[in-house]
């Protein structure tokens, strides 16, 4: 379970990353959206105790991360968004070492980095420098390390930023094979509506909207969006949200789409001028 | 490895021609500190890298590697790097009949002293270094006021006493001066033992301590 009360975040040169967020959650799946900026990942490098709120608690499967934080480093693992392989290492050196360092035993590690690498389809480049790994399967190292921890939450920053279409499907699969409570963000709203058994939107660094993708779209059931006239300008389109009733009187003159978890991000996700 | 060894080779070429032999025995016990000190200091490129650029840290954070695991790591892998040049010192030394088995392992434990203390500095810079290309510019600057500054390639005794008072500031200047004393190139003064462990342990918990292994 993640539990967040009142969690802020101010960095040194005065930017307010998090504005006393709070919420609980108990899905196996959750997911964190907004826009770049928004405060996604100092939310999850706070909960995977890489950064010190500057006031608020949060909990962790019942673990304080101030108070317990040995506890917490214990069950969790992360994968930050910019982690980079070591170019010179091997996709079997790289889950040796995570899993040494997270307390598996040489042989435990050994066996258990064999069995995970099979699984995510590393295993014909197990022994080749990450070097000469695609971007892909750069991203699936950290993915296998993630899975092959066996922790009980897994924090993933973008875990498919930058994959092709075919990559980001295998890693997606991977990630809803996982035991592991996932905590992931993200910017594709397919992925989130893939993955998310619930959305936690922020915005500068406050919660908007929480709930399942379900629950979130049920909403919004009877409305459709227009693009090309409206009030909301993204870029240079403008949108409008209108009733599927009403939406006879644009056919024709503009194009017409069902609503989407991409439009709960336009809606909570975006700046004034966008709202 | 080559590249921690170029410019020790380069002064010991240098100071044989200069002093026509005579300093050779300094330029060799310089020369196996100095390989050592440098090692040591450069890694913070390496530190550097490891923390902005792959995120290595960020991703040990979860796990149950703390800083002091982490910088211990970090300075048996610059132990490591050391080795050929320690290796070839240490030839070089017996070669000119320079030093015995125990001054060997005196110098050898200074030696291991200096990289721990150096590596310690050398992670603590690099803690708070904002970007990595900081690190190269103040890569090439420590060397020379660890190396070329403090007495490694020359008698410590042709200093003043405040200068060697001032220059033991920087580990390397006593781990030279009791390196050469080792050696017999000069008087052993196993005082200078107290500011090399002082400035190694206060070297070695800063960079515990200012890891940023959370950060604020």
């Amino acid at each position: 379970m993640i539990e967040a009360k009142d969690l802020t975040k101010i960095y040194a040169d005065g930017t307010k990353a998090l504005d006393s967020i709070s919420f609980v959650s108990s899905s196996k799946s959750l997911t964190l959206l907004g826009k770049n900026g928004a405060g996604k990942t100092t939310f999850m490098r706070i909960l995977s105790t890489q950064l010190e709120p500057t006031s608020g608690s949060a909990l962790v499967e019942g673990y304080d991360i101030k108070k317990d934080r040995k506890k917490v480093r214990k069950i969790v693992s992360s994968i930050p968004q910019e982690a980079k392989p070591v170019g010179i290492s091997s996709p079997y050196e790289h889950l040796l070492m995570y899993l040494t360092s997270r307390g598996f035993s040489i042989q435990e590690a050994k066996s258990r980095a064999r069995e995970v690498l099979k699984e995510v389809g590393l295993w014909e480049v197990r022994d080749k420098s990450t070097d000469s790994l695609s971007g892909g399967m750069k991203r699936k190292v950290f993915v296998a390390m993630a899975l092959a921890s066996d922790a009980e939450v897994v924090f993933l920053d973008e875990p498919t930023t930058g994959l092709d279409p075919l990559s980001r499907l295998e890693v997606w699969s991977i990630l809803k094979s996982m035991d592991s409570k996932l905590v992931l963000t993200t910017h594709y709203m397919e992925e989130a509506q893939e993955l998310a058994d619930e959305i936690v939107m922020v915005n500068k660094g406050r919660l908007v909207v929480k709930g399942s993708p379900s629950s979130l779209l049920e909403k919004y059931k009877d409305m459709v969006r227009i693009e090309g006239t409206g009030d909301i300008k993204v870029g240079r389109t403008l949108i409008k949200y209108v009733k599927y009733a009403d939406a006879t009187d644009y056919i024709g003159k503009y194009v017409i789409k069902p609503i989407s978890l991409e439009d709960l991000f336009i809606l909570f996700g975006g700046d004034e001028e966008l709202t | 490895m080559l590249g921690y060894l170029a410019s020790p080779l380069a002064l010991l070429f240098l100071i044989y021609i200069v002093s026509r032999g005579a300093l050779l025995d300094f330029a060799i016990i310089g020369g196996l500190l100095s390989v050592v000190a440098e090692n040591g200091l450069i890694s913070l490129t390496d530190f550097a890298f490891l923390r902005m650029e792959l995120h290595l840290q960020d991703l040990l954070v979860t796990t149950e590697i703390g800083p002091q695991e982490y910088i211990l790591g970090l300075v048996l892998s610059n132990l490591v790097f050391s080795l050929p040049g320690i290796i070839l010192y240490v030839f070089l030394s017996i070669f000119e009949g320079i030093l015995n088995v125990i001054s060997l392992a005196e110098i050898l434990g200074i030696s291991l002293i200096l990289l721990i203390s150096t590596s310690g500095l050398g992670f603590l810079i690099a803690s708070y270094l904002p970007h990595v290309r900081y690190s190269w510019g103040i890569a090439s600057i420590l060397p020379v006021l660890f190396i070329a500054i403090p007495p490694l390639f020359y008698p410590y005794s042709i200093l003043k006493g405040w200068e060697v008072y001032v220059l033991s500031l920087i580990p390397t200047t006593s781990a030279a001066i009791l390196a050469q004393g080792a050696a017999g190139l000069g008087e052993e003064d196993l005082l200078f033992l107290i500011p090399l462990f002082l400035e190694t342990i206060i070297f070695y918990l800063l960079s515990i301590k200012k890891s940023r292994w959370t950060q604020l």
